[in-house]
């Protein structure tokens, strides 16, 4: 290529982008067109030209979505949630600890019921030391083994007594009393049943009539004992109720040692 | 670039015009104004966050250029323009998907209005692809000087600012050599595909 085509090469390009973009003055574009006219080598400079232009936007273009896509905040990768064997754990433990709480607290309930029965638990709204809510003898001391008719009906007397059925359980142990072997060789349950079913009664004088039946040394003397302190205390025979309560509270082995001592204080209170 | 400000149609449109820094901020703004129909598109077609992601980024060139050429006529409002391109181009990006999943067993013998337009917008992005590769080679001072000059609009002497060069006269001079030189590397490519 001459210099003088050349340098008209370089004058045609420079003016193309006026020219494509129509901001060309007329003179100049009349120029441009006939030399495109006049020769196709101009004319396929110019094709190449807007060919250019085109994949410059293009690129510009994609360069641009790049640059959006980087104003976003990065995709967190969706990870599938495995399950977690602790997920459960924690409200399992929770669940064990409160259990095992109310467990030791209404066993620690039951064990201070057991030291002070008669302080907290058969007091009525007054703070009274209620008859109703005094214990029952063992029923398994009562029970007994031997198969005969006396057998039988004593038997019969203590599912009386368990159903708090104390009328029946007297009427069917006074029947009984007339199989004087049975009472000389039962005197200590016979008597206690008797007894306490005459103290829920509140047949206070009965019931320690019965009791005292029960002579030191039988298996039964502690329980009867006991009934005998209640049976003065509720009949209302505060002093001798004080003196068997005493006795029992000082006796470091008695049963009902702690639960004396508590009716002992009530009576101090009265 | 303040993004509380809000412009006009007539603004926006302005400023993409203008080219140069103008067409950067305002293209951003527009990135930011027009978030709101994300979650929208993205729950109505079932796209993932990537899918619906580079549905927007699209379309957002999409409506940038048609502002720039006068394609959009005003008839509409801007947004309303946006969102019936973006809704578009994702349908496109959910069929691409769906598409793709059958492809060893679909054989398209003859492509709708919408087939003809995904394929095509397929091989645009091919092309640009390999425009951007060409324009790599030739290094990051007529990268930059092509891309001020050919798409975002800077003027020489922005341009001169921008890539370290003297004068407008500088940049004007460089650019021609970068054009000649792009003109060169993808006529050969030409030849050689």
């Amino acid at each position: 290529m001459s210099q003088d085509k050349t340098e008209r090469m370089e004058y045609f390009i420079s003016l193309l982008d006026d020219y494509i973009d129509g901001r060309l003055e007329q003179g100049k574009t009349d120029e441009i067109e006939k030399m495109i006219e006049d020769d196709p080598f101009y004319a396929e400079v110019l094709k190449q030209h807007v060919q250019v232009r085109s994949n410059i936007r293009l690129a510009g273009e994609e360069e641009l979505r790049e640059k959006f896509s980087k104003q976003f905040e990065p995709i967190k990768p969706e990870v599938k949630q495995k399950s977690n064997p602790f997920k459960f754990l924690i409200p399992a433990l929770l669940l064990l600890a409160i259990a095992i709480t109310a467990y030791f607290f209404f066993v620690d309930q039951d064990k201070s019921q057991e030291k002070k029965p008669y302080l907290e638990n058969i007091n009525n709204q007054e703070g009274e030391l209620l008859l109703a809510s005094v214990e029952d003898p063992s029923y398994d001391l009562l029970r007994s083994q031997e198969d005969s008719l006396t057998a039988n009906s004593w038997r019969h007397a203590v599912q009386q007594f368990i159903i708090k059925d104390y009328r029946g359980a007297i009427e069917i142990v006074s029947k009984l009393e007339s199989d004087s072997s049975f009472v000389a060789d039962h005197l200590g349950k016979v008597s206690l049943m008797k007894g306490v079913s005459n103290l829920k009664l509140e047949q206070y004088e009965d019931a320690l009539d019965a009791l005292s039946l029960v002579e030191k040394g039988n298996p039964y003397f502690d329980q009867a004992e006991w009934y005998m302190a209640l049976a003065s205390y509720y009949g209302g025979d505060k002093k001798d109720a004080q003196n068997k309560l005493q006795k029992i509270a000082m006796s470091s082995s008695h049963y009902k040692r702690d639960q004396a001592s508590g009716y002992l204080k009530r009576l101090a209170e009265e | 670039m303040q993004q509380e400000s809000k412009y006009s149609e007539e603004e926006l449109i302005s400023k993409l015009r203008s080219g140069g820094r103008a067409f950067e901020d305002i293209s951003i703004y527009m990135f930011n104004e027009f978030k709101g129909f994300l979650p929208k598109i993205k729950e109505k077609l079932h796209l993932t966050q990537q899918q619906s992601q580079d549905a927007y980024a699209d379309a957002l060139v999409k409506l940038i250029r048609h502002l720039k050429d006068g394609r959009f006529r005003g008839d509409s409002k801007v947004s309303s323009y946006f969102y019936t391109i973006f809704y578009n181009t994702a349908v496109d990006v959910s069929r691409k998907n769906a598409s793709n999943k059958n492809m060893q067993t679909q054989e398209l013998m003859e492509h709708d209005a919408k087939e003809r337009d995904l394929l095509n917008l397929i091989t645009k992005k091919d092309e640009a692809a390999e425009v951007i590769k060409v324009m790599a080679s030739m290094g990051d001072v007529c990268q930059r000087i092509l891309m001020d000059w050919g798409y975002y609009g800077y003027s020489m002497t922005e341009i001169a600012t921008r890539s370290d060069l003297s004068n407008a006269e500088s940049a004007r001079s460089m650019k021609y050599k970068c054009l000649k030189k792009l003109r060169a590397l993808l006529k050969s490519k030409m030849y050689n595909a």
